[in-house]
């Protein structure tokens, strides 16, 4: 691989590594700082890059364990937000169509975000970015047969809380 | 219809053994609006990971500013240089040949102008040869005022008449 420019090759995955990072740490400003970090990081090591053929899967992997480490320092928090999420807060008003469908929305990203992170990091690089078992693995550094496990257990946890939800209707 | 194929799709969909190709074939059959409604239940789920792939770009040009800001005081910048002077080159150039194809117009201007103005004081010349030669054919010297001047003033200088004047070459 060639050199790694910054402005070319690292700073458009900023999108990207926000994405992801927000997806672990619940926290769009976490998130931003992770990113920072991320491209920093990533930056600083370019030199020993050269064999990386994958730059934006190891971006991913850096931001990942950047942003595990920031969740980590923030348990306690996800913990409230676990508590807090129960079931629909309102469902008192009769919605229409298109409303119903905005806040089933709704409920399927609360649900995904009470998901296990091995879970949710899973479904967002492959059920929302579409990168590859291989790819998946990769940047979240386990077994491809581990990450077909762990998407396997989060969409059908998915699909549990959300018919749970539905039935409280 | 018969939803056989997606269907099916679906249950590998949550056994975690569909390809990317078959996830988009999902996506795109749930994003339609008339989705069988003993499938309803699950396109939410493919609603949501549509949706958050099209998520607005939260990071702007201020985050950008932000990381390069601090990999300038790390004194790391990236070697924006490169670029920069690709861009100036052609940047620079850019008014050069600017001038240089408004130096050729004016050069072309001039040049054409100056033809013409050689046209315009060569043609009447050509005309009066013409002329002159016409009325020495015509030999009706006495009718024509500019052979009279002429006439006379070469009997000014040879103090001689000459009535039969051989036709210019």
């Amino acid at each position: 691989m060639k050199e790694i420019d910054f402005l070319n090759d690292l700073l458009p995955l900023k999108h990207k590594l926000y994405c992801l990072a927000q997806r672990i740490t619940l926290d769009s400003l976490e998130a931003e700082d992770v990113v920072e970090d991320t491209l920093v990081r990533v930056w600083e090591r370019r030199k020993t890059l050269t064999e990386v053929d994958n730059l934006e899967v190891y971006c991913l992997t850096i931001c990942r364990n950047l942003a595990l480490d920031r969740a980590e320092r923030k348990d306690a928090q996800h913990a409230t937000i676990d508590a807090n999420f129960d079931a629909p807060a309102d469902t008192t008003a009769l919605p229409d169509a298109q409303l119903e469908a905005d806040e089933r929305l709704v409920w399927v990203r609360r649900s995904f975000e009470t998901l296990p992170e091995k879970q949710r990091t899973a479904l967002q690089l492959r059920d929302i970015e579409g990168h590859s078992y291989q790819e998946v693995a990769t940047a979240m550094d386990i077994s491809e047969s581990d990450v077909k496990v762990t998407l396997h257990r989060a969409r059908q946890a998915l699909k549990d809380k959300l018919s749970h939800l539905r039935s409280h209707l | 219809m018969n939803y056989q194929y997606i269907e099916q799709l679906i249950e590998r969909y949550f056994a975690a053994e569909t390809s990317v190709a078959e996830e988009r074939i999902l996506r795109a059959f749930f994003a339609e609006s008339n989705v069988p409604s003993h499938l309803q239940q699950y396109a939410s789920i493919f609603r949501f990971a549509a949706e958050e792939a099209e998520a607005p770009k939260v990071l702007g040009a201020d985050f950008d500013e932000k990381v390069l800001a601090r990999l300038r005081a790390k004194g790391d910048m990236p070697e924006m240089h490169v670029r920069a002077i690709k861009m100036t080159i052609g940047a620079r150039l850019r008014p050069l040949w600017r001038a240089a194809a408004a130096v050729a117009l004016l050069v072309a201007v001039v040049g054409t102008a100056e033809e013409a103005i050689d046209k315009t004081t060569s043609v009447p010349m050509d005309l009066q040869a013409i002329e002159a030669t016409q009325s020495v054919d015509s030999t009706d010297a006495a009718h024509n005022p500019y052979r009279q001047v002429q006439e006379g003033l070469k009997m000014a200088v040879t103090n001689d008449s000459l009535p039969q004047e051989s036709p210019r070459p």
